[in-house]
């Protein structure tokens, strides 16, 4: 053998094991990494979106200023923008929940389009083994894309202070900018 | 936790058993025998060829084997162990290539083998991926995608993957299907350097020439039966013949008086020649023969048969006709 003959290969195959090769190929493969990713991302973006409308755009009479809403900012319900909005922040809602499908229907569908799960099911651990990583994995992603709305939610329940100094900025530019004029 | 070679039986009396032992195997696919009564043995150390036409059955004895499929009837053992009833123990001591390289396209050629080390619960596994990178001769490319590879690195790195958890046993599925000829060559190199590290190596081919230069011990099975079963250099020699050659006129003196002598089965012409099915060792019977009737030989030239010579005489042509094993 061209084995180092002081060391020896020591296997533990396990479900843990098999819960840990499904973790690595989930970290290393960008797919994965996007549905964890995109309820961040999305939100963040959208909620810039907002951000920069609402500064440049008081809401009508009767709609509370800043408040977070399911996703992004409660924009209220009157109005084109109003409505465009809370069916942007409801599909969004539900594509995370597709996302985390699809991905969990990805990660077996993909071993048999690459061939990789007849390579798995002739090693250890068994099969049985290899399905509960499975479902592990994806309880994972659920668990993930959970914590990630979480992060969005605070996120957008903080933005109360953050408009106001963006509006503040911009009414000390207004005026900045008008007493330009004068002179 | 398992350490690779402690088992519960002991050393001696694994490398006592044979690496593959199938007793009455059968395969039977509704009215379909894929495999009917096939008897192989594999010792440790060997390199075995299982020789046969595409739809001969090799596949189901490699799938059988790796526990994917169940026999009909009859049983295979590696090293002693069932392959339905001990498929731990059995899994244990083998890896195997089977049919085309999959590994995870998206992932380098070393997280590859981290992934599987992962799955396969390797202690500690960096020196080991880095051992068989070496091995294979991918170190260099060890950080690009699997999916960048060509068919020959994919192969190689499919081995680096079978040898991670250093075993007993390697199957080998149609190892070099699709690759060119320096690549057969290297993988070929490659399965030498294995065995005489101690691997038994059991490989699939219908690629002869490529079997008679690896492979110590071959079977040859057809529409799902093995035919023949023994070590190579034995199987060609006793098929071996001698070409004759005497003048034009005494030519039809020598056919009869070596068919006078036994021989009459095994005269065949052969343009000028006259070939007789004998064994190398024994041309001294027909130069004695010929000389005590005045007949002297112009050319005695030995011919060793080439196991693609020796595989189509013995299936005699059906192969072509074989587009399947039928039983009807």
């Amino acid at each position: 053998m061209t084995t180092n003959p002081m060391r020896t290969i020591t296997t533990n195959p396990t479900l843990w094991s098999a819960y840990r090769h499904e973790l690595f190929k989930g970290r290393k493969q960008l797919f994965y990494r996007a549905v964890l990713a995109l309820p961040l991302i999305i939100t963040l973006l959208l909620v810039i979106l907002q951000l920069v409308l609402r500064v440049f755009d008081p809401p009508p009479p009767g709609i509370p200023s800043f408040q977070a809403g399911n996703g992004g900012l409660n924009l209220g319900s009157e109005g084109s923008f109003a409505i465009a909005n809370n069916v942007i922040l409801a599909g969004f809602a539900s594509l995370f929940g597709i996302l985390v499908a699809i991905a969990a229907a990805l990660s077996v569908a993909n071993e048999y389009r690459w061939g990789t799960l007849k390579m798995l099911v002739i090693r250890q651990p068994s099969r049985v083994k290899v399905v509960l990583a499975k479902c592990l994995f994806t309880l994972n992603l659920v668990g993930g894309v959970f914590l990630a709305s979480r992060i969005k939610f605070t996120i957008v329940s903080r933005l109360k202070s953050v408009v106001l100094i963006l509006k503040r900025w911009d009414k000390e530019s207004i005026i900045l900018r008008s007493q330009v004029y004068r002179l | 936790m398992q350490v690779l070679d402690h088992t519960r039986k002991s050393p001696s009396e694994i490398s006592s058993q044979p690496a593959i032992q199938t007793i009455g195997l059968t395969k039977q696919f509704k009215r379909v025998t894929a495999v009917k009564q096939v008897e192989l043995v594999v010792q440790p150390g060997d390199i075995f060829g299982l020789l046969g036409p595409n739809g001969a059955g090799k596949t189901t004895i490699i799938r059988i084997l790796l526990g994917l499929v169940k026999p009909t009837s009859g049983k295979a053992e590696i090293f002693g162990f069932d392959v339905t009833s001990q498929r731990k123990e059995v899994l244990q001591r083998l890896s195997a290539m089977v049919e085309s390289p999959a590994l995870y396209p998206g992932l380098t050629g070393r997280d590859n083998l981290r992934a599987l080390a992962l799955y396969s619960g390797i202690a500690n596994p960096n020196w080991k991926i880095e051992e068989v990178l070496n091995r294979v001769g991918l170190a260099t490319r060890a950080k690009d995608r699997f999916e960048t590879y060509s068919l020959g690195m994919k192969q190689r790195l499919y081995l680096a993957a079978a040898l991670l958890n250093e075993p007993q046993l390697i199957i080998l599925d149609e190892p070099t299907n699709g690759l060119d000829p320096a690549g057969m060559a290297e993988f070929r190199q490659l399965i030498k350097e294995l065995a005489q590290e101690g691997h038994t190596i059991f490989l699939s081919s219908h690629l002869l020439f490529e079997v008679q230069q690896i492979c110590n011990r071959v079977a040859i099975i057809q529409r799902g039966e093995i035919i023949v079963q023994g070590v190579v250099k034995e199987l060609l020699t006793a098929q071996a013949s001698v070409y004759v050659k005497v003048t034009p006129t005494e030519l039809p003196t020598a056919w009869r008086i070596l068919e006078s002598n036994g021989l009459a089965g095994r005269l065949k012409m052969e343009g000028d020649y006259l070939s007789v099915d004998l064994p190398t060792a024994e041309t001294g019977t027909i130069t004695r023969l010929l000389a005590t009737h005045n007949i002297f030989l112009a050319e005695l030239t030995p011919h060793q048969q080439s196991l693609e010579e020796f595989y189509l005489k013995l299936t005699e042509g059906q192969v072509a006709k074989s587009g399947g094993n039928h039983d009807n």
